[in-house]
């Protein structure tokens, strides 16, 4: 019988409350991670948007339940369709990839055989030759019950955002980028503002085209359209190939997280591939995109084409 | 700087103030630069007008030239004959009383001109507003002679000065000085008679539409800073003050009586001209350009972009209100000049002068037409005639007298002739659309270039939806490094406009069309005005025939405009064309039946001669339009007019028979001629007996039957039937084309037509020999007569009406109608009648 396993453990530590009370949460970043997680998988299955979505484990019955029971760990609801499993894995490793730029797990080999994933927390990590060594802040160490962890890289299942879409460091950039201006102005401006005091030194309007052309500068390869709040600068047009890229983003992050998913699976010798159907595809999009540029499809045409 | 560095640095207060100052300092710098520019156009403009002073004193100059070179030449002849008589070469002292005498002279031709300027500005410009004085001492002409005038004075001085000094005498100088003051007298002389010309204020017009010019072409696109608001603002505020002048130049005028007729007009012809150039500049005119007048407009809160709410709900402030602009703001104060001019010229009965105007407003209105501002056409004609027709007073009584005037006629004639030259402004504009030239210059558009929009010749409401693609497009190059919307798009939206504007035009010229004539129309008839408003009635009628010869090109306009488009969900307009063709159609009608109607009145009362023949035309009309009721089966309108034709045919020939004298051929003629009527009177109501066959509607037949009865039963002493044998008999008497028989006979082929549309089947005779006729299929033997399958019929209306009406009358029977009418149609018709029976029976 399996042991509920405990986060003691694990040799590394999950989460720093500490870090987490710090973090500055900024409306522009949390919006782009949040729609990274919101549109990578169906929110549901069966979805009416796709009827079509289909996931097949291609391997021998007990290599099939063996991936059914790795899959599973990322589920909190007991699902018991592939589709379903897909979906909860995908968005439990999105929701860290839209955060952080990468997940990391921990791969526990249980006393029974039976391999658990515990992801942990990629701050304060330091990759060393063949180990990777988490420092635990000063007032986490009462938490963790020990100054630092480490772990043999072998045991270490890691996933980044793909090249193509600008890789760890680019993801994470983009993520300090978003942040860096206000929405509202700067500091000075809003504290005059605020004392009654009206600066024509500064001009808002100029401010807020500049802030929003250089957010979508800092996304383009995501092809974010920041939930449309920029329409009323673009045309329609504009806004619908925005959409699309952001499509086309969502489908290469997807198709990234499941050849890695299938690249662990080969690492823990289980011999069975996931294989997904029914959901847009990179080739697809970019063919709807080149479409949509002649013409010759109209815009419900390429939203349904692309939407999950 | 990228975008990212401008961020960065716009948090610091600092680079804010650095970014102000320099800001400051640029637009200072711009400034002097703008005064440079703006000292240097003056002085170009001095040059011209100085050019323009020589020119006027050129020939006295030369002349006065000439004849110097000539004496002096002389002189060397003469040098021998002054020793002689002992005259001697000027002495030192007389090249001083020289200098000093040019110089006096100089001094009391700068006082004498202002005293002039001082004269006028006492008794005409004392009680005027300040810029109508500034007006006056801003005179360009007496500036520049004024500068010339103290140059050369002070010249002279300094000459002395020199001289006085111990110099020597400069004989060049003599010289210079000499010709100077020879441009100086013969100049003041010129500038003399012009003072005079001051009294009239309106002369003055000229420098302020120069300056209304001028400020106009500063926002234009390319010129000077013509994309900063504080630019376009200054000349906005400059040229609203010199409407200011010309507003306060109006009223003086119009109070003064003598200034009131043709200065007036010649000032509201400037104003015109200007308008008209004005639309045409308009296109090179940003339509943000702080040049229109701005207005506040509150935003929505739950429309706002996020940015905008949070601040202003952070900071406990309001949203900033965004500016729009009054693209008419010129327009709505110089078109009341213009108006008020032609009331109070129109009021004092100086016709031609509103005549006059009347041509410069149509060619403004055509323009607007052309650029598809038809809106504002109507706008302008709608003012324009009300201005007219409330001034107008009524004339007692309800029949038609001659009291209208020929030269009022012509100015509602001339009014009335508005609506067409819109239709026909239109239809220009409408070959733009069909031939998709606007399509085709937005493709290339250099959208980098902030002025090339402006280059292509778009009207002005194409203009918005192209600044609004432009900046959509800076977007994406700046977000993209790219444009992103292809061109297919940019094109549709394009066309989203020009359809928006499509409908809204051919909306205006059928309800605006309708509205303008049925207001006017009703409004003189109130007034008991029954040539202005036939006048009205005259260009209807042409105004909806040119309307409908639109109809083939709004439909392809319309479909070049709406086919093939790829954007679902754009708020396409909507346009019932057949709906609006119904409305067009309706108050053709409802303008025919008043025609019907006025030709009867008119007809009681002789045309003067130099009054145009609306009787006659609105006759004619009349006739055609009974004749297409019976064709399109309309026995509504056919009922409606049939009684009012018959009256004014009959008065018709009434009034033409009454001027005929003699007993000669040509006598003769004249009656033939006077017959016409009658003719064509016969010819429809016969037609009208077929007609009620083919159509089984008898209430044609019922309709004439009735109208003949009524008027042959109220005038018992008149022998009518004699009169209507009498008149077919001679017309017809000699071999010859009668008169209006090709009309006719046009009826005679539509008939044969529409006979020709009746089904027909071939019957076999029988016989040794196959032999066939042609049987029409149709209950009626009239009808069959007329559709004779095989041959063309020799039966006309008249010959239908002589069987079934005269004949059937109590002494018909007997009257003859002349050879050509023998013809005996009751016999075929009981032939036709007997076959077809036989037909039946086989």
């Amino acid at each position: 019988m399996n042991r509920r396993l405990m986060q003691r453990d694990f040799a590394m530590a999950s989460h720093f409350p500490s870090l987490a009370r710090e973090m500055r949460i900024n409306p522009d970043s949390h919006m782009f991670a949040e729609d990274i997680r919101l549109f990578a998988m169906p929110i549901r299955h069966p979805a009416p948007s796709s009827p079509n979505y289909n996931v097949n484990l291609v391997g021998a019955q007990s290599e099939v339940s063996r991936t059914k029971d790795l899959l599973s760990q990322f589920s909190g609801y007991g699902r018991h369709s592939n589709e379903e499993l897909l979906i909860d894995a995908i968005g439990e490793i999105v929701l860290s990839l839209s955060h952080e730029g990468r997940a990391l797990y921990e791969i526990h080999q249980q006393e029974n055989g039976q391999t658990t994933l515990n992801q942990f927390t990629s701050q304060k990590l330091i990759k060393l030759p063949f180990y990777y060594v988490q420092l635990i802040p000063a007032i986490d160490q009462e938490l963790w019950k020990r100054k630092f962890s480490k772990l043999r890289s072998s045991r270490v299942w890691k996933i980044e955002m793909p090249s193509r879409l600008g890789g760890y460091k680019g993801y994470r950039k983009i993520l300090s980028e978003l942040g860096r201006f206000d929405s509202t102005g700067p500091k000075y401006w809003r504290e005059e503002l605020e004392n009654g005091t009206i600066s024509e030194l500064f001009n808002f309007s100029e401010y807020s085209l500049n802030r929003d052309i250089y957010l979508n500068r800092i996304t383009r390869a995501w092809g974010w359209n920041r939930r449309a709040v920029s329409s009323d600068r673009s045309t329609e047009y504009f806004t619908i190939y925005k959409s699309a890229r952001f499509n086309l983003s969502e489908a290469i992050l997807r198709e990234h997280i499941i050849q890695e998913l299938n690249h662990l699976l080969s690492k823990l010798r289980i011999e069975c591939k996931i294989q997904v159907t029914g959901l847009p595809t990179e080739s697809g999009i970019e063919e709807a995109l080149e479409q949509l540029e002649k013409g010759n499809i109209g815009f419900e045409e390429i939203v349904t084409k692309i939407t999950i | 700087m990228n975008t990212r560095t401008q961020l960065f640095f716009s948090q610091f207060r600092a680079y804010e103030s650095i970014k102000a100052r320099l800001r400051r300092e640029k637009f200072r710098l711009r400034s002097k630069l703008f005064t440079m520019r703006y000292g240097l156009a003056e002085a170009k403009t001095d040059y011209k007008s100085f050019q323009g002073l020589l020119s006027l004193t050129q020939t006295p100059f030369f002349l006065a030239l000439i004849f110097g070179t000539f004496l002096q030449f002389t002189d060397l002849y003469l040098v021998d004959l002054y020793r002689k008589f002992g005259i001697k070469i000027p002495a030192d002292g007389d090249y001083a009383t020289f200098l000093a005498t040019i110089a006096g002279i100089g001094g009391v031709f700068i006082g004498l001109y202002y005293a002039a300027i001082s004269t006028v500005s006492s008794t005409i410009y004392s009680s005027v507003p300040s810029n109508l004085k500034d007006l006056l001492t801003q005179e360009r002409y007496g500036n520049v002679y004024m500068r010339f005038l103290s140059f050369l004075t002070f010249l002279c001085v300094v000459l002395l000065l020199f001289r006085l000094s111990g110099q020597p005498r400069a004989y060049l100088a003599v010289v210079f000085i000499a010709v100077c003051s020879g441009i100086g007298i013969f100049s003041f002389v010129t500038l003399g008679k012009r003072a005079f010309d001051l009294f009239d204020p309106t002369q003055l017009s000229p420098h302020v539409i120069r300056d209304l010019n001028r400020w106009l072409a500063h926002v234009k696109v390319g010129a000077f800073r013509w994309n900063d608001p504080l630019f376009q603002g200054h000349a906005q505020k400059q040229a609203s003050k010199s409407i200011d002048t010309l507003r306060i130049l109006a009223t003086t005028a119009k109070k003064e009586a003598h200034l009131s007729g043709e200065s007036y007009v010649k000032l509201s012809k400037q104003i015109v001209f200007f308008l008209y150039k004005y639309e045409i500049s308009k296109r090179n005119i940003p339509t943000s350009s702080n040049w229109y007048e701005q207005t506040l407009e509150f935003k929505d809160w739950y429309r706002t972009e996020d940015s905008a709410v949070s601040l202003a709900h952070q900071s406990g402030t309001t949203l900033q209100p965004e500016t729009a602009h009054n693209h008419q703001w010129i327009e709505e104060q110089l078109i009341p000049i213009v108006l008020d001019c032609i009331t109070v010229n129109y009021n004092e009965n100086r016709f031609k002068e509103v005549l006059s105007i009347l041509g410069h407003i149509e060619s403004y209105i055509q323009l607007l037409a052309q650029s598809n501002e038809i809106d504002r056409a109507f706008d302008f004609a709608g003012k324009l005639a009300t201005h007219i027709t409330e001034n107008l007073q009524g004339i007692p009584g309800t029949t038609p007298t001659h009291a209208e005037q020929i030269e009022l006629l012509a100015i509602l004639d001339t009014i009335s002739r508005i609506p067409i030259t819109i239709a026909i402004g239109h239809r220009e504009a409408l070959q733009k659309t069909l031939l998709r030239e606007h399509q085709k210059s937005i493709s290339s558009i250099e959208w980098k270039s902030e002025k090339d929009i402006y280059s292509h010749n778009f009207p002005l409401y194409c203009l918005d939806q192209l600044e609004w693609l432009r900046g959509k497009l800076e977007f994406e190059f700046r977000s993209e490094d790219r444009y992103i919307s292809p061109s297919w798009y940019l094109q549709e939206i394009l066309r989203l406009s020009e359809s928006r504007r499509f409908t809204e035009n051919v909306k205006s010229l059928v309800n605006r069309g309708v509205e303008f004539y049925e207001r006017n129309i009703t409004d003189l008839r109130s007034k008991n005005r029954h040539w202005s408003l036939s006048a009205f009635l005259s260009r209807e009628r042409e105004y909806w025939s040119k309307l409908d010869f639109q109809k083939n090109d709004w439909n392809d306009s319309w479909k070049s405009l709406i086919e093939n488009n790829r954007i679902e969900g754009l708020a396409w307009p909507v346009i019932d064309l057949e709906e609006l063709g119904q409305r067009g159609k309706t108050r053709e009608t409802n303008s025919l039946k008043a025609m019907v109607d006025e030709s009867v009145r008119l007809a009681l009362l002789p045309r003067p001669k130099d009054f145009p023949d609306y009787p006659g035309q609105f006759l004619h009309i009349a006739g055609e339009c009974t004749f297409l009721s019976m064709i399109e089966n309309d026995h509504q309108l056919f009922s409606e007019i049939f009684d009012h034709y018959l009256a004014g045919c009959l008065l018709k020939f009434d009034a033409m028979r009454a001027e005929i004298s003699g007993t000669d051929w040509r006598a003769q003629q004249q009656i033939k001629i006077a017959s016409a009527p009658i003719l064509d009177l016969m010819d429809i109501s016969g037609y009208a007996k077929l007609f009620s066959d083919i159509h089984d509607q008898e209430i044609f037949w019922d309709r004439v039957v009735d109208s003949w009865s009524k008027y042959i039963s109220g005038n018992p002493t008149t022998p009518i039937l004699e009169i209507l044998a009498a008149a077919l008999g001679i017309t017809e008497s000699a071999f010859e084309l009668s008169h209006r028989s090709i009309l006719r006979t046009q009826w005679q082929q539509m008939v044969q037509y529409k006979l020709s549309e009746i089904p027909t089947h071939e019957v076999d005779y029988g016989g040794m020999i196959s032999a066939t006729h042609t049987s029409v299929d149709h209950e009626s033997t009239l009808v069959r007569v007329y559709a004779d399958g095989r041959h063309y019929s020799p039966y006309d209306g008249i010959d239908a009406f002589i069987e079934f009406f005269v004949r059937a009358q109590g002494n018909g029977s007997d009257l003859d109608f002349g050879r050509r009418r023998s013809r005996d149609l009751r016999e075929a018709l009981e032939r036709e009648k007997g076959r077809y029976q036989e037909d039946n029976q086989e």
